[in-house]
């Protein structure tokens, strides 16, 4: 099946989108004590994006909006063991714990810089799916863009999707 | 000097343990919420509590009031970590009974200063 652009919705705004570049990036330097390189965002097609571990923090305020961090197992154990100290080799099941408080932290830098234009914004409990080639369906209404990202281990794809 | 360190995950649980560790301090307990933590605090006296706000059973607020609603646990230190920043929410915490407040992401000097100068007061 070819990839559909996802034209209908609106846009998610530019301000949202570097919103959330400049808290992944902040939470890599502070927590993973490594760069995040990013580069341009794309808008989301549908099947897209593609991933083997998804961690997903929702919140509500103004807009509702989901933030969610697809990469691939050996990508997520290289963050976990960033953040725990460790080498990726030697990180087991603490993955998933640690991308849901790597969700929570990013989802959490992103909704205080929300909060800073005003209203007040909830943040859900963060949740974590493993498998193989996962893809998260989401109604052609909400606004999606794709922040692709460079991390030590490979390649971290951050999903906003936002309703207004 | 012992600390008791509470949060849902135990990934934080690790950072800010392995944080703690390279300041110099070794002493350890941990609880993934604040009831365990008030299962802790009754089996054995820590000098600092470190404890998140958002956990299953009872959160962080709850905790620190309960804390601080018990004779022997009411004049130990609390620091709060947690991604809340808004004022109001540092407000609630401060009213609860917490003696500092740190918002994640932090960085390994922001939680060592603040861990001093809740010890210090």
């Amino acid at each position: 099946m070819s990839a559909r652009v996802l034209t209908e919705a609106p846009p998610v705004p530019d301000h949202m989108v570097r919103d959330l570049v400049e808290s992944t990036r902040e939470v890599f330097q502070t927590m993973l004590f490594q760069q995040a390189v990013s580069h341009p965002a794309r808008p989301a097609v549908s099947r897209e994006p593609r991933a083997d571990v998804v961690a997903t923090i929702h919140l509500t305020g103004p807009s509702r909006a989901v933030i969610g961090l697809y990469c691939s197992e050996p990508v997520a154990k290289s963050m976990a063991g960033s953040m725990l100290g460790l080498d990726a080799a030697e990180i087991g099941d603490e993955y998933p714990d640690a991308l849901g408080e790597l969700a929570n932290m990013i989802g959490g830098s992103f909704r205080n810089r929300m909060a800073e234009g005003g209203g007040t914004w909830a943040i859900s409990v963060p949740t974590v799916t493993i498998g193989t080639g996962i893809i998260t369906h989401y109604p052609t209404d909400v606004g999606r863009v794709i922040c692709p990202f460079d991390t030590k281990g490979g390649e971290l794809l951050l999903e906003l999707v936002l309703r207004r | 000097m012992k600390f008791l360190v509470v949060d849902d995950s135990s990934t934080m649980r690790r950072i800010v343990i392995n944080t703690l560790t390279k300041a110099g301090y070794s002493e350890f307990t941990e609880a993934g919420n604040g009831s365990e933590a008030v299962d802790q605090l009754t089996k054995q006296p820590v000098d600092c509590v470190i404890t998140d706000w958002n956990m299953p059973v009872m959160n962080g607020l709850e905790f620190v009031r309960a804390m601080r609603a018990n004779a022997t646990t009411k004049s130990v230190p609390v620091l709060m970590v947690t991604t809340n920043a808004a004022k109001d929410d540092i407000l609630e915490a401060l009213k609860a009974g917490v003696n500092d407040y740190v918002i994640k992401p932090f960085t390994p000097d922001v939680i060592k200063a603040k861990v001093t100068a809740v010890m210090s007061k």
